[in-house]
């Protein structure tokens, strides 16, 4: 059966007002489903997140029990690298011990035709006062000085021959 | 007359109309803003919370690892390494090395001089001076095993004189000692493991000359003789 309106049309809301009207009602119940939803959704993210800071924290906890039965340990492994490291400083201070090393791989003390007469050594500077009695020793000398690739420079300080007593050769050295 | 046949029938007026649901659009948009923003700001910090939270138990997680792992070895690296560079001015020690290494070639080290203490950055030294006369082979051989003892020492100064087959050294080293570490790091801060570099120079400290020590061992108990008979 048809409906009949019987009202004059004059007493009903405008047309476009209930819409609008229609339509910010329906705007109010999808925001508040969203709203209701999100804050569902944020409950939810907070829970669980909640749930792992707290096995998160308890696993830390257990974890740091075990770390403190092992402090002995940590404090031996604290006190090795302390002393490595300031111990490496001083092996990469010293140069001495290189100046050393090659000093004793010339075998100055070995060879027949040269005599040490004085030997300064201060860091990496060795200063070499030698006495050679013949040329062929002088140039095996300066072969061997020249050839271990073991010094960046040699200074020739002083050089002098007497046919009486030789070379007397005077060097300054640094390592390489 | 309109406006009398509304209200008779109970008829709601266009402004009321639209004012209920706009109202109640405003009271979630505000509920939205305020209640979203502050829930969405305690995830955020709990979030971080979490990170930090994993972050650290990671942390600790490797250094039990690591801890574990070294346990076995490191009380004897702990022993080289607290040999080579000990806490103490090791100046006597040092001297006892210097004449042991020195009787054991026939040479005699004389005016034995101990300087004063010196501190660069977290190393203290002190400077030992001695003379010796030998044999040139027995100095150089002497002053090269001064390269390798224990506690680490360096030669600071090397002066030879030889003449007639008779070689005069002057010779200063540097003994080394520096304070223990005092406070381990805290609980949740990472350790590292023995790097390769530090191993080769933990190998390095363990191949030294060690300072020997005679070590008098306790006696048991014995009866107090009687001194009158």
């Amino acid at each position: 059966m048809p409906q009949i309106n019987l009202l004059p049309t004059d007493f009903g809301p405008k047309a476009p007002l209930a819409r609008f009207a229609r339509t910010l009602k329906y705007v109010s119940l999808v925001g508040l489903a969203v709203f209701l939803a999100t804050s569902l959704v944020f409950l939810g993210i907070f829970l669980v997140n909640s749930a792992s800071l707290k096995a998160s924290l308890t696993r830390q906890n257990t974890i740091k029990e075990n770390i403190k039965s092992l402090e002995e340990t940590e404090q031996r492994l604290v006190f090795v690298h302390d002393r490595v490291s300031k111990g490496k400083a001083i092996l990469d201070k010293d140069q001495a011990t290189d100046s050393i090393n090659n000093l004793t791989g010339l075998s100055l003390n070995q060879r027949l035709d040269v005599t040490p007469k004085s030997t300064e050594i201060k860091g990496e500077n060795t200063e070499l006062g030698l006495s050679v009695t013949n040329f062929l020793a002088l140039t095996q000398l300066f072969s061997d000085l020249t050839g271990g690739n073991v010094y960046k420079q040699i200074d020739l300080e002083s050089f002098s021959f007497t046919p009486l007593s030789g070379y007397e050769v005077g060097l300054t050295t640094i390592n390489n | 007359m309109a406006n009398f046949i509304s209200k008779s029938l109970g008829k709601k007026s266009p402004l009321r109309l639209i004012l209920l649901p706009l109202l109640s659009l405003v009271i979630l948009a505000v509920l939205s803003s305020v209640v979203l923003r502050s829930a969405f700001a305690r995830i955020q910090g709990l979030r971080e919370e979490l990170e930090n939270a994993q972050r650290d138990e990671n942390v600790l997680k490797e250094k039990e690892i690591i801890l574990k792992e070294v346990q076995q070895s490191i009380a004897g690296q702990a022993q080289v390494v607290a040999l080579a560079l000990p806490s103490e001015n090791p100046a006597l020690i040092v001297i006892s090395q210097v004449k042991n290494l020195a009787f054991e070639r026939a040479l005699f080290p004389q005016n034995l001089e101990v300087g004063a203490e010196t501190q660069e950055a977290e190393l203290m030294s002190v400077p030992i001076s001695f003379d010796m006369e030998g044999g040139l082979t027995e100095v150089l051989d002497f002053v090269k095993s001064l390269t390798s003892i224990s506690p680490l020492s360096t030669i600071d100064k090397l002066a030879i004189d030889h003449s007639a087959g008779v070689s005069h050294a002057e010779i200063t080293l540097k003994a080394y000692w520096a304070d223990f570490p005092k406070e381990l790091p805290a609980l949740t801060e990472t350790v590292s493991r023995i790097s390769a570099d530090e191993s080769a120079v933990i190998t390095n400290f363990s191949r030294l000359t060690p300072a020997t020590f005679i070590e008098v061992s306790p006696e048991a108990p014995s009866g107090r003789s009687d001194p009158f008979n």
